[in-house]
């Protein structure tokens, strides 16, 4: 087999994810546990999937000492010959499957042409039904698109009702665990740690998707006609696919609304379904609408159930935790994470399995326990190396380069963020380098370089608004607000914040509403306004205490105490600072030790 | 009971008894369905009608795909046997072409010719040196149809002729359509010394001779011609009635169940029901002997140790069965497409409620998706309980048809007959209604 046939298969394979799709295991325990005639249909969306399926049943066939025998149907004509030759197929000992397959979805050119071609084929057939049962010692399987199984139930009801079962296999849901918004710096305010929190990676998404205008040409000839509201629905889904390859992110919403509407409305199959929702729920995430992504996720979760798709499950799992690490909490992403890891583990997914361990190291992240994010990151990859995931080994590096950020290591972080970066590069995965980019700028900050930081923030906030990525958008502009504020422009810092904490609300992030309020807090508090300052503080606290952000709620907490000492209030100050500091040290981040040292102070005065 | 993996070997002999056969009397899986009490039986029906006819009598037997038609026709066999009869059995689809339209002189010399097989199949005793083949193509010979512009030689030709080529079909129907009298004499004559020898060679001990002709229901058309050919069967049986008996003989004709709807009151048709599982109320009340037979079914497929070790011990896993039997509408073939489902699912044992569940979800997904306007038909049946058939037009008796044969609605008898939605649908069908009942502009 050449290189070529050989990568064809193998992207094939990574689509498909055969092994663990239940409908697929069921096909090959039938073959197990099956003797003599009996007739499958199988039903999958595209011909590829058809003849990765053909592929890989001939092969487990062949490891049995036992043979698939296809009949090829190139063309209409060829299936509608076949009832005349199809009795006298030669068998020989051995032969297992007989393979007839012709897969047409249903907004192709020629689908009416194909259609038609299975209907006049099964309708001869059926008439042979006594005789091709006799004839066929073996379990002839029946491939199509899953239109195929109506036109055989009302042509062919005799071969319809000998059927040994029906099978479905889908190409996986394209899923990408989502990550959380960038989150901005508190800083206590006697000296910037720059320990900040940088934007976490999807992985890739890479929808596919063709030329979107085209598929919209093609949706909107089929308005209005009856009948084909399901194959308008495939053609808008398209078209979404086709948006968000383009990152044209609210145009891809909008065509997979329209979708998701007609697929509930005309009671799409449920793969169907779940393709929509998922893709639809990434869009919502991407354009910062995270709660309409939660209930996406979960009614594909609840389809995923019904379908007995654990796979599904695992991966709705996985994009609900990043998605309620968006909104800031971190128990409830690590909950939903960590059922997602053992979905994953038991079907011995490790795609899913790295992709929840990122997503745990994240939740970890935004717990402020750094350790316990690291070998998180460690290990999703490893995993990443292992399965060759060129996406996630991205997405690792860089978070393993936020983590260090997190630390203190800013040194560190800069060369696991320029690894990342040359990565999203090589693979051309521009949404990750933007994102990368704006996690080197807080690294930069963090080696005091704050000119090299805010040409970073500044070319990924250009890219985030020219595709209308919310997400990202919200965690730029806190991350160039810290950097103005460095360099002693207070003014500017205060008008990112302020655009910050607006986007971070109209999303529904709590983390990010609550690291903006600590920012404009203590941005006031430089400007001399201590009460603005304090009451900033407060709002902010409240939140990082909701959402169980310790680092937050910590560094919030100090600056409080700094107000308050200045405004002469010192037992209160004391009382804050100490509370600070317990976290701090719980956290094992840096700042405890120039906590330890002011309370040390403070004491002394007192 | 914890859960084991599930044993190779348990799951292939499980599977391969689930596998769907027509079964004979005597089958080790053969489930005595209408041999309980509380159940109609309409195999006894048909025996009655057989034993308090004179000499013959013609029956129409019908039911909707995978009710099991072929068994309970091989114990009416077995049956008549016991109580003295010979009976044997044809199968029109030898001859005949499913996809063409059907007269009465194909039918005739078809019948007579598959009579004539079954003898020799039987190793019962010729009564001359002829088989029907043979004796046909000479009485060809006495009209004025000469053999040679039919392209017959010999009955062997004839035989192979009427099996093979479309044309002779034809060529036959036209030559003979003025010949249906003669043929019909030709072929009561034939039927007639058959029968003769037959008695003679038992003696008193023959209570009568039955000939069983199958698969006539197959008779459907095609795409293209699927209007012309019911339409030609439905003439057979309206037309032609009289044509159908046989003298001295006691025929049963298998039928298409729709004959039912465009010949209420013409000829009496004993169509084989689904189980009753339920009562014919608003509450669909369960009915405790309809479950009794599908669980014993379950239980004889699967053998008593492997049920346990399948299902679990009796007492609260029996319920896992019962899921499965719960849903399959009384159909034997979707029962046992539930069961295989689920013996391709399951990894461990006992087998585990997802397990259930995930295999009742793949059988319900093969009757999806569902047209709202078949919806609010079906929605209609469900609630009526009856086949609101709007007119006999031929597109609505097929659509109802459809819906049998595919076991959208299922059919029921005790003591009246009355048809309901296939529970795996009802909920799917109510939501689709409720739907668009949400979705309609409200009236002015």
């Amino acid at each position: 087999m050449s290189d070529d046939v050989q990568s064809r298969w193998e992207n094939l394979a990574g689509r498909y994810g055969l092994a663990g799709q239940p409908e697929w295991r069921k096909l090959l325990n039938h073959f197990d546990l099956s003797e003599g005639f009996a007739l499958v249909v199988l039903l999958t969306v595209e011909a590829d999937g058809a003849a990765l399926c053909r592929h890989e049943l001939g092969q487990h066939l062949h490891a049995r000492g036992q043979q698939l025998i296809a009949i090829e149907l190139p063309t209409p004509d060829a299936l509608r010959q076949l009832p005349g030759h199809f009795l006298d197929t030669p068998l020989s000992p051995g032969d297992a499957c007989l393979w007839v397959a012709a897969v047409e979805p249903d907004y192709s050119k020629t689908y009416a042409e194909w259609r038609d071609a299975w209907q006049q084929t099964l309708a001869r057939l059926n008439a042979f039904r006594n005789p091709i049962r006799d004839k066929f010692p073996l379990t002839l399987v029946f491939a199509g698109a899953p239109w195929l199984q109506g036109v055989m139930r009302e042509t062919a009801p005799d071969l319809w009702s000998v059927r040994t079962f029906v099978t479905r296999i889908e190409p996986l849901p394209q899923i990408s665990p989502q990550s959380p918004t960038a989150q901005t710096t508190i800083l206590p305010s006697s000296g910037d740690t720059g320990g900040g929190q940088t934007t976490t990676l999807a992985t890739s998404d890479d929808t596919g998707g063709g030329d979107p205008l085209f598929a919209l040409e093609a949706a909107d000839k089929l308005r209005g006609v009856p009948g084909k509201e399901l194959a308008l629905a495939n053609l808008l889904h398209r078209a979404g696919d086709g948006f968000a390859n383009l990152q044209d992110w609210r145009s891809a919403e909008k065509a997979y609304s329209e979708s998701l509407e007609l697929k509930n409305r005309y009671h799409a199959p449920p793969p169907s379904l779940l393709d929509t929702l998922v893709n639809l729920g990434g869009a919502c995430i991407t354009v910062g609408q995270i709660q309409p992504a939660i209930t996406l996720f979960e009614q594909a979760r609840q389809i995923g159930r019904q379908i007995g798709d654990r796979l599904v499950e695992a991966a709705m799992l996985g994009n609900l935790g990043s998605a309620y690490l968006d909104l800031g909490d971190a128990r409830t992403a690590t909950k939903l994470s960590n059922e997602s890891l053992t979905i994953a583990r038991e079907l011995r997914n490790r795609k899913f399995e790295g992709n929840a361990l990122g997503i745990l190291g994240n939740a970890c992240l935004n717990s402020s326990d750094v350790r316990k994010a690291i070998a998180y990151f460690e290990q999703e990859l490893a995993i990443a190396r292992e399965v060759r995931n060129q996406d996630s080994e991205c997405s690792a590096v860089g978070n393993l380069g936020r983590a260090y950020a997190s630390l203190g290591d800013f040194q560190k972080a800069v060369e696991f963020l320029e690894q990342a970066i040359a990565l999203a590069r090589k693979i051309h995965n521009y949404r990750f380098e933007n994102i990368l980019l704006s996690n080197l700028g807080i690294a930069y900050r963090g080696l005091g370089q704050t000119q090299k930081a805010i040409e970073c923030y500044e070319r990924a906030l250009a890219k985030a608004r020219q595709i209308s990525n919310k997400r990202m958008q919200n965690g730029i502009l806190g991350n160039l607000g810290n950097a103005y504020r460095a360099l002693g422009n207070t003014h500017k810092a205060i008008e990112y914040y302020e655009q910050s904490l607006l986007s971070a609300r109209a999303s529904g992030c709590r983390f990010g509403e609550s690291a903006n309020l600590a920012n404009l807090g203590i941005a006031y508090q430089d400007l001399g306004q201590r009460r603005k300052g304090l009451e900033f503080f407060e709002q902010a606290l409240v939140i990082a205490r909701e959402v169980g952000d310790r680092r937050l709620e910590a560094g919030t907490l100090w600056n409080t105490a700094v107000v308050l000492e200045q405004m002469n209030d010192l037992t209160q100050a004391i009382q804050r600072a100490e509370a600070a500091l317990k976290i701090f040290q719980a956290i094992e981040d840096p700042n405890a030790a120039k906590v330890l040292e002011q309370l040390a102070t403070w004491r002394g005065q007192k | 009971m914890a859960p084991n993996p599930a044993p190779d070997q348990l799951l292939k002999t499980l599977y391969q008894r689930l596998a769907y056969v027509p079964l004979k009397p005597g089958d080790p899986f053969y489930e005595p369905l209408y041999e309980k009490r509380g159940v109609e039986d309409p195999v006894a029906l048909m025996q009655k009608n057989i034993s308090f006819s004179d000499h013959e009598s013609i029956q129409m037997f019908s039911g909707f795909r995978g009710a099991g038609k072929t068994t309970e026709l091989f114990r009416l066999k077995a049956d008549l046997e016991r109580q003295g009869y010979v009976v044997l059995y044809g199968d029109a689809l030898t001859y005949l072409n499913p996809a063409e339209e059907i007269d009465i002189s194909n039918l005739l010399i078809v019948l007579a010719g598959t009579f004539s097989d079954a003898l020799e199949e039987e190793g019962l005793p010729h009564f001359g040196k002829d088989s029907y083949w043979d004796r046909f193509t000479n009485y060809l010979t006495t009209t004025e149809v000469k053999l040679e512009e039919v392209g017959l030689k010999t009955g062997a030709d004839l035989k192979l002729n009427l099996q093979t080529a479309p044309t002779f079909r034809q060529v036959l129907r036209t030559k003979l359509a003025n010949h249906i009298g003669g043929l019909k004499k030709n072929v009561d004559r034939f039927f007639e010394d058959g029968i003769k020898a037959l008695r003679a060679k038992r003696g008193e001990s023959c209570a009568g001779v039955v000939f069983l002709f199958d698969q006539m229901e197959q008779i459907r058309g095609s795409l293209t011609n699927e209007q012309e050919v019911i339409h030609s069967v439905g003439r057979l049986f309206t037309q032609h009635l009289k044509l159908l008996g046989i003298p001295y003989l006691h025929l049963v004709y298998t039928v298409p169940p729709w004959l039912k709807f465009v010949l209420p009151n013409t000829v009496p048709i004993q169509i084989l029901p689904s189980i009753r599982q339920w009562n014919k109320n608003p509450g669909r009340t369960p009915y405790a002997e309809g479950q009794k037979i599908l669980q014993s079914l379950v239980h004889r497929r699967f053998g008593a140790a492997e049920f346990n070790q399948f299902f679990g011990a009796r007492g609260s896993h029996h319920s896992q069965a019962d899921r499965l039997i719960a849903v399959c509408g009384g159909h034997f073939r979707d029962l046992l497409l539930l069961l295989r489902e689920t013996v391709l699912r399951v990894e461990t044992l006992p087998v585990t409620p997802e397990v259930i569940d995930n295999a009742i979800t793949a059988v319900r997904s093969n009757f999806l998706p569902i047209a709202i306007d078949d919806a609010k038909w079906l929605d209609r049946i469900g609630r009526d309980r009856d086949p609101a058939l709007q007119t006999t037009d031929k597109k609505d008796v097929n659509r109802l048809t459809r819906f049998l044969d595919t076991h959208f609605v299922l059919f029921f008898t005790n003591g009246e007959e009355w048809y309901d939605v296939h529970p795996l649908i009802r909920d799917e069908v109510r939501k689709i209604v409720e739907r668009e009942a949400a979705q309609a502009p409200a009236a002015p």
